[in-house]
């Protein structure tokens, strides 16, 4: 009994917190809600998702996503290891140093974009100012004005935002495996390569796909990063889940479709879960 | 809480607890309490209505402009009305693009400020949560000579104003009066002349151009006005007809691809509504629209330039002048306690004094939504008359139908301007306009 009791704070505000919200969203998506309009929330089914799949911005935000979180997190993943590899050395000033790797991540990210977007002013900004006055090119690109740059331009704000998380976390990880592991190997005569691929790579793999896991669905769900750089465009080359559904459901007041945006992927999200949980599992078996 | 309150004056946890008790079931039963009907209120004073806790609160959220002290000028009006008729007013002044989640916030909820900001053609779509503010609609439009259509067009919806029209922005062609006459360039009064005078600017290393991107103010004004001044338009007047899919439209566009690939800075593809202002205050942009507010901000921030800033009217083409117009309008919340103590500040500051007072601190950035604002002697300035004479030709998003749920999502989903993007960056206007009327169907078919 004194367990259960223990257990209904948590419980409480899990359901309050998270069971809630999620079923009212399923709910929600079920229905033609608008926003304060009394006669809407009837129950209609699939239509919402009938719908987007027949829209062109929707189909695009598909991919526009796909892309962005693939590329994103593949990158954060390569760049956070070098950077664990690097702070796991015996570096000068280490705690500062690693203390200091982390600010991109802590920074607000709506105040890191706006920084972003005055870097990547066409005009105005410091990176074209630097290509130009290097040589490197006569004219810089039109970071935020292209579908290319675009989508390249905000997938390099999630990874400069993302790196410290990867690799402050991989490092943690790096710490609890033997040195002795590593002291063998060089007896046997293994070379810095040898030891990363087989001892360092296995023995982190458990902490990098729980880190890859979360990343995947925090990009999967970004929205400062374009609503502040692109707000989706242009065109809606970079309109992701998240910004498309603040414009259906919170502009346009659809909140039954909004919803509908939302849960789209989540029967997707929840079999990567799966699998990489699965795979942990297994690991830690 | 006070904190510079002294010791023995605060209260021990267990207080404040009976105290949150006791208020919590003080609001629940209030809640449960019938309504009372609200009196009709007369002229610019309060209902002497005193609340028993004290004097009656009204909270207003309003969004914030771009005028020197437009501001300052209107809390500090608010504040005074307050002040004389005993009624604590709360205004808060936020940003423009915090108003439109808030105002969903505030509909849904039911609970939020009593007077707040509502854009364009929002009274249509929380008409049900709104308060029918006609007594005090009809008084004004009686007493100011009457407003303007587009505001009537925003606020009169089945008949009944379900909020009271306060104010609006009509853009200007913005333009380098120096730049011009040194390069001996004549004012456009076509696009066509438009197009001619931007080739020979960028030709000079200056800036042309609007946003052809998801720029909600600059972008969207843009597109809509000169698809307007080709004949083109969305639907027909009922509203419900599409009419997109026409010659006028693909004139237009072809008109948009030159203007970007002759005349336009390449990066406009990427500005957001602030661009044009940072580039003409930084000297590189000769020939834009806007609002007044960079010539306003230029007193400040580039004082250099403010006798070189000059305005004037959009260009017309084939189909006339047209310029799309953006609004705002107090609406009042169903919700609110203090009905009529809101309507009473709500005329208060529709009244010609204030008013008067705060259109012209507003410095052209704003204009008023009742005829006899056009009096003003602010309007004299040749630098801000265009902004009195482009009423004549502005309309709001949904022209030259009403204002409608689809028109106001095609506003917030950048339609026009993603058709336009299309065109410029090299498909065939039909295609675009093809994929824009798919976008408008199934919009429409929403309903």
């Amino acid at each position: 009994m004194l367990g259960y009791l223990l257990l209904a704070p948590g419980l409480l505000l899990l359901l309050t917190f998270v069971a809630y919200p999620f079923g009212l969203a399923i709910y929600l998506s079920l229905t033609n809600k608008l926003i304060a309009v009394d006669a809407s929330g009837d129950f209609v089914g699939l239509t919402n998702f009938a719908r987007l799949l027949q829209n062109q911005v929707f189909r695009q935000t598909v991919v526009n996503t796909f892309n962005y979180t693939f590329v994103a997190v593949v990158f954060k993943l390569v760049l956070g290891m070098a950077m664990a590899l690097a702070l796991n050395e015996a570096l000068p000033l280490k705690n500062l140093v690693r203390g200091t790797v982390l600010l991109p991540w802590i920074v607000p990210s709506t105040l890191s974009a706006l920084a972003w977007l005055w870097m990547y002013d066409s005009n105005f900004g410091v990176l074209n100012w630097f290509l130009v006055a290097t040589g490197l090119v006569e004219k810089g690109p039109n970071w935020l004005g292209t579908e290319f740059w675009a989508m390249l331009s905000i997938q390099i704000v999630n990874i400069w935002r993302g790196v410290p998380f990867f690799g402050i976390s991989l490092l943690a990880g790096m710490q609890t495996i033997p040195q002795d592991l590593y002291e063998a190997a060089e007896v046997d005569g293994a070379g810095p390569w040898h030891k990363f691929w087989n001892i360092t790579v296995p023995l982190l793999m458990p902490v990098t796909a729980v880190v890859t896991l979360f990343s995947t669905i925090q990009t999967f769900a970004d929205f400062e990063i374009v609503y502040v750089l692109t707000r989706g465009g242009p065109g809606n080359s970079t309109h992701l889940f998240a910004t498309l559904t603040q414009q259906v459901a919170i502009q346009n007041g659809r909140l039954g479709e909004g919803a509908a945006i939302s849960l789209f992927m989540f029967p997707i999200l929840v079999i990567v879960v799966l699998l990489q949980l699965r795979y942990v599992r297994r690991q830690g078996g | 809480m006070d904190g510079n309150k002294p010791l023995a004056n605060r209260v021990s946890r267990r207080q404040l607890l009976l105290g949150m008790g006791a208020a919590g079931l003080g609001a629940a039963l209030g809640a449960c309490a019938p309504a009372t009907p609200a009196p009709a209120p007369s002229g610019t004073q309060a209902p002497a209505v005193v609340k028993s806790g004290g004097k009656p609160k009204v909270s207003m959220v309003v969004r914030s402009f771009f005028g020197p002290d437009t501001d300052k000028t209107f809390k500090a009006q608010a504040e005074e009305w307050g002040k004389n008729n005993n009624v604590d007013v709360a205004c808060d002044i936020i940003s423009m693009n915090d108003i439109p989640a808030k105002v969903a916030a505030a509909a849904e909820a039911g609970a939020g400020p009593d007077i707040i900001h509502l854009f364009d053609g929002t009274p249509f779509l929380y008409t049900d949560r709104l308060v029918d503010v006609s007594d005090i609609a009809t008084a004004i439009d009686k007493e100011s000579g009457g407003f303007y259509d587009l505001a009537k067009q925003v606020c009169v919806v089945n008949g009944a104003w379900r909020a009271l029209p306060h104010t609006g922005t009509t853009h200007l062609i913005v333009y380098r009066g120096d730049i011009f006459q040194e390069l001996k360039l004549q004012f456009p009064d076509t696009w066509d002349q438009f197009l001619e005078v931007g080739k020979i600017l960028r030709q000079n290393k200056y800036l042309v151009g609007w946003p052809i991107a998801h720029a909600a103010g600059d972008g969207n004004t843009f597109m809509y006005s000169i698809l307007w001044s080709y004949g083109a338009k969305e639907v027909q007047q009922d509203g419900k007809t599409l009419a997109l899919d026409s010659p006028e439209t693909i004139k237009a566009l072809q008109m948009i691809k030159k203007l970007y690939d002759e005349a336009f800075d390449p990066a406009a593809t990427s500005w957001d509504d602030s661009s044009n202002n940072r580039l003409v205050l930084a000297g590189q942009m000769a020939l834009t629209g806007n609002s007044s507010s960079i010539y306003n901000a230029s007193f400040k921030d580039a004082p250099q330039l403010t006798e070189k800033i000059s305005h004037g009217v959009y260009p017309q083409g084939p189909g006339g002048r047209h310029l799309r117009a953006e609004t705002q309008s107090f609406g009042l919340f169903k919700y609110s306690k203090v009905q009529d103590e809101a309507k009473a500040l709500m005329k208060y500051m529709m009244s010609k004094e204030p008013y008067g007072k705060w259109i012209t601190a507003a410095m052209g950035d704003r204009v008023g939504m009742t005829k006899n604002m056009a009096d003003l002697e602010l309007w004299k300035n040749p630098k801000l008359k265009p902004v009195m004479d482009s009423m004549a030709f502005a309309h709001m998003n949904g022209w030259p139908g009403p204002v409608t749920r689809p028109a106001a999502e095609a506003f917030n989903n950048f339609t026009l301007i993603d058709m336009a993007t299309m065109v410029v960056k090299g498909s065939k206007p039909e295609d675009a306009v093809k994929w824009a009327v798919d976008q408008y169907k199934a919009m429409l078919a929403k309903g």
